[in-house]
């Protein structure tokens, strides 16, 4: 009776968390249609493993790191296939894409600025910044040390910096 | 100018995210106030964080797809499911005498405060209630908004009442009830044939959430569970197989809220 009950909290919160996961699959994959499959993949992995989900841990970085690391097996093969037929098919009218923003170009548009950094950085970033998981809570979703993910974030910060322009930047660099 | 320690990279970042203690944050605000440069970097990342959040988080107030909520759904209902067939085989068959007793059993003994009490109070408001012609419920299903946030307010959390429509059952309103001081509340429905079912709501103050159980008296027969911080009764004089399907749908949507 106690694992069925189990079960049944495991489902409810695995239902409150899915508006959370399609967030962050998102974030991370460009394609809409393909980050709702790497949230069901999610899901029906998370649900066959629920016996393995600690219920005194906090729930969403254990998916998120089911849905991060099925996306790394799975999906990156494929956004990564995808994306290059799609710049063979059209590359005359992505020729502003081929000088990278590393000439100058500057984004407004940061899911646009998210696509020039390393997927890793990304990763970190979105974690941090977008899904507000602390550091720790990183380093277990990630399995990398915590100095790997600073040194992650901070270049992903400083990247997207370059990238884009928010009109903060001028009000905000006075001088007092 | 600087009588501040340098203050690391690594703080700035731990900054913007909330990782630092007081003490620490005002000694990096301290240091932003002298450092121009850091400040613009700071108020950059901060605005990175702004940009993401505008742009991805409106993705999780969408409504599900479909196949996503499908796939939460058809598990939840083959754990439902499972959870029926429990309950059958259980059949835990309760006397009418027992019932009443039941109510007036928490005054003498804390013990009965739990589930029992739910389903107890539940069938003796359903006997009481569902026979009225004139009054069978106080606010009608007319006013179904007014109905909901009164009851809502009146138990203190989020009340609804589903729509059982599929299986015949109409809404016709509701009443707040009091149990043993506590207000609860009932939901009534009524088919073409003149049956009534209802969904009796109570505070759940036990801490515990549980799997769903049948209880009856005579031809009286209730589904009930408890789940967060609600209890639920779904209670009629109608076949098992019947209310089972009422007590689902009904239970899908309280508790499965996709």
């Amino acid at each position: 009776m106690f694992q069925k009950n189990n079960n049944r909290v495991f489902l409810k919160a695995l239902t409150q968390e899915t508006p959370y996961l399609r967030r962050f699959a998102r974030s991370l994959v460009n394609n809409t249609a393909m980050a709702d499959d790497l949230v069901q993949d999610t899901l029906e992995r998370a649900i066959n493993r629920m016996h393995l989900f600690d219920h005194d841990r906090k729930l969403r970085p254990w998916l998120f790191r089911i849905l991060r690391n099925l996306n790394i097996s799975e999906y990156r093969k494929m956004q990564n296939r995808d994306q290059h037929i799609e710049f063979d098919t059209v590359s005359e009218t992505h020729s502003t894409s081929a000088q990278r923003p590393d000439s100058g170009l500057i984004l407004h548009d940061i899911s646009k600025a998210l696509d020039e950094l390393p997927y890793e950085h990304r990763e970190v970033l979105v974690l941090v910044a977008l899904e507000g998981l602390k550091y720790r809570e990183v380093v277990d979703v990630l399995d990398i040390p915590i100095g790997t993910v600073m040194s992650r974030l901070s270049r992903a910060r400083e990247k997207l910096r370059e990238l884009l322009d928010y009109p903060e930047h001028k009000t905000l660099r006075r001088v007092k | 100018m600087t009588q501040n320690p340098k203050i690391e990279d690594s703080m700035l970042h731990a900054y913007v995210d909330g990782e630092l203690d007081h003490g620490a944050i005002v000694e990096v605000e301290a240091w932003l106030r002298e450092n121009p440069a850091d400040n613009a970097r700071v108020s950059a990342w901060q605005a990175q964080a702004r940009g993401l959040k505008q742009t991805f988080d409106p993705v999780a107030s969408e409504p599900l797809p479909p196949e996503l909520a499908k796939t939460l759904r058809q598990h939840g209902q083959s754990e439902w499911r499972y959870w029926g067939r429990q309950a059958i085989a259980a059949s835990l068959l309760l006397a009418l005498g027992g019932l009443v007793s039941w109510n007036f059993a928490p005054k003498h003994q804390q013990g009965a405060t739990g589930i029992e009490l739910v389903v107890a109070q539940a069938m003796s408001a359903h006997s009481v209630y569902s026979p009225e012609v004139l009054h069978p419920v106080e606010v009608a299903a007319t006013k179904q908004e007014h109905l909901i946030n009164w009851l809502s307010k009146r138990l203190g959390q989020p009340l609804s009442a589903p729509d059982i429509s599929a299986t015949g059952f109409m809404l016709m309103g509701g009443r707040l009830l009091a149990d043993n001081g506590q207000p609860s509340a009932q939901f009534m429905y009524e088919n073409s044939d003149g049956s009534r079912i209802t969904l009796y709501v109570t505070v759940n103050s036990t801490d515990q959430e549980t799997a769903f159980k049948i209880a009856s008296a005579n031809s009286l027969k209730s589904y009930y569970w408890l789940d967060g911080t609600l209890g639920y009764a779904i209670t009629g004089e109608i076949g098992q197989q019947e209310l089972l399907s009422i007590a689902q749908s009904a239970y899908d949507q309280l508790t499965i809220q996709i």
